[in-house]
């Protein structure tokens, strides 16, 4: 298992009274198994999905990470384990706007210390970007733009993908596209896969599809 | 320092124009340091450059040494003191004298001390003096086209003549310096004293009460007006600094609010902190050196054009050390952004999350 969260809670203050995001939710992901998480807004997809990143810590409940419990980790090795276990892919790609596409997929590299950064090229050239390294990404259409942002999530060869509504800001034939070369890179790959969508037509391309409604979790 | 270069390279514009402000700030910090240093010399190189290690004046006259009265009975008791290795007298008369007994009319500061005095500067043009009539003269006379042989006329009775121009500015209270052997003149205005660094204190001791004794850059301050002067313009510098801190804290502050979803993503990617407060820094630095360069550029482009009249001074100590000034300030004006990005929470990445 990449990821195992039992009976994960998240409560927020809200004045006097508290108001519970996610209510003891348990959840696993395998490998090479990619989840779509579906619901209405507010409905604590992106809270689950924040804590599956490691990006906030759970009330009650704990959560497994390639088998570490990560709440017991300092935010700094926290910080390490993003880095090094989890690719994001967050809505509307989110690159950097000053970095040409090639020096996207360096920052992640230098951040890890990587010397040998022989893979920048190679994942672009896998992705059909190669022609695209020297452009910076307001040149690019929206559908590589997120191609980049998928290479930038797999540079460091994680074993958990993230993905934020990866179709948000996409026309439906490219938003498919896209959450196809998801699919493809994670069982290919082996890694394990979660996406929050709230795009229905895409979820044939997914193993498993589970709702969230009210923070509760119906599969 | 990859994001910030790469930053920089990319909204060249954007940063264009802080560095065009921090340039004007920074030549404008060179161009009023110069003006009070050239200020300062103007009115005190004289006893800046004397080659003593303090002066000694009348407690009543309270630093002013033209109103300052010691007999020469003082100075004899003074040089007897243990660890004194010289002591020499130095009076000081503002004076008006005609050149060549001609119309031309020049004020001069009469600094009027032993033949034998350590006072008397080493002379460039010309030769030092060996007679009571003669006298060494700054150097800024030879711009009003005195020369080397030509006579000072004071009043009815004295007649001196130049025989040489001193090696150093001597300017004092805004007037050039002539020195001058007053033989054994019985009422003088100070003591100059060379000592022995390690016997200060009992030579203060032995000195008394009814002096001050006090080095060089102490007695400045008795000059009129010296530092009223140097206070005024100070002041400016000192603002400039506090300007240069607050531009450059609004305009680091209001970029970094701007990419603040920038800097969520890159620590949700796995970003320290310390690495982007690095590239913040990063940036700030290079900046400031670069607009520094330029202004230091333009700075010596505008003293080459200055007329030489103009009191303005330039040192390359002086100039380092106010670029790293700085330098200094401007780290310290991009605090406020850090701080900022110390706060941000990488949580900021996943739209709707945490909220």
């Amino acid at each position: 298992m990449t990821i195992v969260m039992e009976n994960v809670s998240k409560l927020y203050q809200d004045g006097p009274k508290s108001f519970k995001a996610l209510d003891s939710i348990s959840l696993e992901v395998k490998k090479g198994e990619f989840l779509a998480i579906i619901g209405p807004s507010g409905s604590g997809k992106s809270t689950m999905l924040s804590i599956a990143g490691a990006l906030l810590s759970p009330t009650n409940g704990t959560v497994w990470l390639d088998g570490e419990n990560i709440a017991n980790l300092s935010s700094k090795q926290i910080t390490a384990r993003r880095l090094k276990k989890i690719g994001f892919v967050f809505q509307a790609a989110n690159l950097i706007p000053y970095l040409k596409v090639k020096d996207q997929l360096t920052v992640i590299n230098m951040l890890a210390k990587h010397k040998d950064r022989a893979n920048e090229g190679a994942l672009l050239r896998h992705f059909g970007l190669a022609h695209r390294a020297t452009n910076y990404p307001n040149e690019l259409s929206g559908g590589e733009r997120q191609r980049v942002a998928i290479a930038r999530a797999l540079i460091n060869d994680p074993k958990l993908i993230l993905a934020d509504e990866p179709t948000a800001s996409l026309d439906s034939k490219r938003g498919r596209e896209v959450v196809e070369t998801l699919a493809n890179e994670i069982k290919s790959r082996g890694k394990s896969g979660i996406m929050v969508t709230h795009d229905e037509r895409v979820l044939d391309l997914c193993d498993r599809v589970v709702t969230i409604r009210d923070g509760r979790l119906e599969e | 320092m990859f994001l910030a270069i790469r930053e920089l390279a990319h909204a060249k514009i954007r940063y264009a124009l802080i560095g065009f402000i921090i340039v004007l700030i920074a030549s404008l910090i060179f161009i009023i340091s110069g003006l009070a240093k050239g200020l300062s010399a103007d009115n005190a190189s004289a006893i800046q450059n004397l080659q003593v290690d303090y002066v000694l004046m009348d407690t009543d006259a309270e630093l002013e040494m033209t109103k300052s009265i010691i007999s020469r009975e003082d100075l004899d008791k003074v040089s007897q003191i243990d660890g004194v290795a010289q002591a020499n007298s130095l009076s000081v008369r503002m004076m008006n004298a005609s050149i060549n007994d001609t119309d031309q009319n020049e004020d001069v500061a009469l600094f009027v001390t032993e033949s034998d005095s350590m006072l008397l500067p080493p002379v460039r043009e010309g030769k030092p003096i060996a007679q009571e009539n003669e006298v060494i003269a700054d150097r800024t006379l030879q711009r009003e086209g005195i020369e080397v042989g030509d006579t000072l006329t004071f009043g009815e009775q004295r007649e001196l003549t130049v025989v040489g121009f001193a090696e150093d500015s001597q300017r004092y209270s805004h007037t050039s310096v002539v020195f001058v052997d007053g033989g054994e003149s019985e009422h003088i205005n100070a003591i100059t004293i060379r000592v022995d660094e390690s016997r200060v204190d009992e030579i203060r001791n032995a000195v008394g009460n009814s002096f001050d004794m006090v080095t060089r850059e102490e007695a400045l301050k008795g000059i009129p007006s010296y530092s009223q002067e140097q206070a005024s313009l100070n002041m400016m510098i000192v603002l400039l600094f506090v300007i240069t801190a607050f531009v450059l804290a609004a305009f680091f502050y209001v970029i970094t609010l701007q990419k603040r979803d920038q800097f969520g993503v890159l620590k949700a990617l796995g970003a320290k902190t310390t690495y982007l407060v690095q590239n913040l820094v990063g940036q700030v630095v290079l900046i400031s050196i670069l607009c520094i360069g330029i202004a230091v550029g333009l700075t010596l482009g505008i003293a080459a054009i200055l007329p030489e009249e103009m009191p303005f001074l330039l040192t390359a100590d002086g100039m380092i050390q106010t670029s790293i000034l700085i330098l200094i300030v401007s780290v310290i004006g991009a605090f406020l952004s850090l701080i900022q990005i110390v706060k941000i929470d990488p949580i900021e990445a996943i739209e709707g999350a945490g909220k």
